[in-house]
């Protein structure tokens, strides 16, 4: 069995078979993330596949200092914020809500979830959001980002990222409720 | 039912390690990306490595030629030698007739070369020049008395070598080596040549020579979907030229410049028609049932979709390798006209994308999608020109090239028509050296 660090070490080398069983290892993982920032499976490739070519394109500038999973796992959020300025630059304009500066972040009402709900299923109501919400909401709530880090990666502003954050958090709720009253996360497609 | 003390624990709960199988197509993609970008690499390298190549055999080769031309002045007699049995011969190599012809800057004057020899010891050969004085000597051991001068009158180059032989007594040299005095022979000759014209010595030429030059062009390239644009070279060139045809390679650089195609949506809020509000009205008391309205007009706003075009220039870098054939079909002193037609293989190296931006207060942009097609990196074009040539001196001449270039192929990754093969024309200016 090959140890990561070799594989990596050899992909540095350029070898083939080794980019082939690292993205055996990682692409699910890769795609899931990546679908969270997409809203169809299609866009979530095209995001996989050009964030796995820079991954193997900077390989040789991964030093072995944290993570390698980490690693990959920014460029790949990286790659889609890239996909989303260059798609969907316009929604900025929409969600810029200047009565909204005050708002808080935390949402600290407590929640109950159906746990018979699948993980695609949850996945599948982030890629419902708007695409602001949906940009903001992933990088604040899963990949930790602060809001200064956000509206610099996203080039706009603290209260919009803050804004956007809370709409996101607003509008899941809502949809969850819905869901709820309906009795059923059913209707939630679960092809993907 | 699981508890959750907000909503976004529940989704880091549960999307954090979410994972899905992409479809086969991605690897593929990534592999077929990755590899051809290294395929391009290599063949990117292995083109510069051949006009590197070609380049360094171009350098080399025009080195030698002008050393074989300094040599050409250079006769030499050779003594080979057998230790073992005494038996000495002599040879006489490259008696080259156009020695004489290539000096045609020496002068006229005869310089007299005085041998003489004294019994049982080296050979001592005199030159009296009008600047200076040369002696070399030989490990002759003749027993010849030497005292002999060549005068303006009696002097030809056989008649001189004889002379060294008889007189240095070559025949009877011991076999120490070689015995070499041809040097001091071409110098002779040298001083004794005569001037020759530049026509003369194009006439002399004109077989079998090599040359080499370098040229630049500006042309206009004619594209049917968009604006022509100029476009302009540079290029190193070596030939081969042979009686009335020529043969001619070499390496260029070429820039091209192309219109892309860029789409900008955006929406506005414009008027889309207008309506009469009711602002009040009044009931007539004398007639109740009448009813007089006041109304104002109001215009109505929709969000309008809007699309624009923008045509910035792209430009592009190209490493051009020509083929060219030529005839020189007429020739008066030193200008000449010859017809000329080959290939150029050219490599895109590197293309430089605008950048568009959409800056509109008024409006709000949707989106910027780039149409451009992209282009092929390896294209082979026709090559037509005439080339007219005029002789500075007896080695340099300059050359005017009105030409005419047509691409084979199409020039787009995704081409659909004629109109993906451009063409060019233009006038390249050059200058060449001959040999």
């Amino acid at each position: 069995m090959v140890g990561e660090i070799q594989i990596i070490e050899e992909c540095k080398e350029g070898k083939h078979k080794s980019f082939a069983l690292l993205y055996k290892k990682y692409a699910p993982l890769m795609l899931g993330v990546c679908y969270r920032y997409s809203k169809t499976k299609d866009e979530a490739e095209d995001v996989l596949q050009e964030g796995f070519i820079k991954v193997f394109q900077k390989i040789k500038s991964f030093e072995g200092k944290g993570s390698f999973e980490g690693w990959m796992r920014r460029i790949m959020v990286n790659t889609a914020i890239n996909n989303y300025k260059a798609n969907n630059k316009h929604y900025y304009h929409d969600d810029i809500d200047k009565d909204n500066n005050n708002l808080k972040t935390d949402d600290p009402l407590p929640f109950e979830f159906d746990d018979n709900v699948s993980k695609l299923q949850v996945v599948k109501l982030i890629q419902e959001l708007p695409a602001g919400y949906q940009m903001v909401f992933n990088l604040y709530v899963i990949e930790g980002l602060t809001h200064q880090e956000i509206a610099n990666e996203l080039e706009v502003s603290i209260n919009t990222s803050k804004s956007q954050l809370s709409k996101a958090r607003k509008w899941l709720r809502n949809r969850i409720l819905e869901i709820k009253k309906m009795d059923s996360y059913s209707y939630i497609d679960e092809k993907i | 039912m699981k508890k959750y003390n907000n909503i976004d624990d529940i989704f880091k709960d549960q999307v954090s390690d979410f994972q899905i199988n992409p479809s086969d197509k991605v690897w593929q993609n990534i592999e077929g990306s990755l590899f051809k970008t290294k395929k391009t690499n290599n063949q990117k390298k292995l083109l510069w490595a051949l006009a590197s190549l070609l380049l360094i055999i171009g350098s080399i080769f025009t080195w030698i030629l002008f050393n074989n031309n300094a040599e050409q002045n250079i006769l030499s007699i050779t003594t080979n030698s057998n230790t073992s049995n005494n038996d000495n011969t002599q040879t006489i190599n490259n008696i080259n007739k156009e020695t004489i012809s290539l000096n045609a800057e020496s002068s006229l004057s005869i310089n007299k070369p005085i041998i003489t020899n004294t019994p049982n010891a080296e050979n001592e050969i005199v030159y009296k020049n009008n600047n200076n004085t040369k002696t070399s000597t030989s490990t002759s051991t003749s027993n010849n008395t030497l005292n002999n001068n060549i005068t303006t009158d009696n002097y030809n180059k056989e008649n001189h070598i004889d002379y060294y032989k008889s007189n240095l007594g070559i025949n009877n040299l011991s076999p120490k080596g070689n015995y070499s005095i041809e040097n001091k022979i071409a110098q002779f000759e040298i001083s004794n040549t005569k001037k020759i014209t530049v026509d003369e010595y194009l006439e002399k030429r004109k077989n079998l020579h090599f040359y080499t030059g370098a040229s630049a062009s500006i042309a206009m390239t004619y594209y049917t979907a968009t604006t022509d644009q100029p476009t302009w070279s540079a290029d190193l060139t070596y030939g081969l030229n042979l009686k009335q045809f020529y043969i001619e390679s070499g390496v260029g650089f070429q820039k091209m410049k192309e219109e892309g195609t860029f789409q900008i949506e955006y929406k506005t809020n414009d008027s889309v028609g207008y309506y009469n509000k009711v602002v009040s009205f009044e009931v007539n008391p004398n007639s109740p049932n009448t009813i007089t309205y006041k109304t104002q007009t109001t215009t109505v706003y929709d969000s309008i979709e809007h699309q624009v075009l923008k045509s910035p220039l792209y430009h592009y870098d190209y490493i051009t390798i020509p083929i060219k054939f030529g005839y020189k079909f007429f020739q008066k002193d030193k200008f000449s006209v010859s017809a000329e037609t080959g290939i150029i293989y050219s490599l895109l190296t590197k293309t430089y994308i605008p950048t568009v931006t959409y800056n509109d207060n008024e409006s709000q942009l949707i989106e910027i999608s780039n149409n451009t097609p992209q282009r092929i990196e390896h294209n082979i074009r026709i090559h037509i020109a005439l080339r007219l040539n005029y002789n500075v001196t007896k080695t340099i001449s300059l050359s005017a090239q009105p030409e005419f270039t047509r691409y084979i192929n199409s020039i787009y990754k995704k081409a659909n028509s004629n109109t993906t093969k451009p063409y060019t024309m233009g006038v390249r200016f050059g200058i060449l050296f001959d040999f």
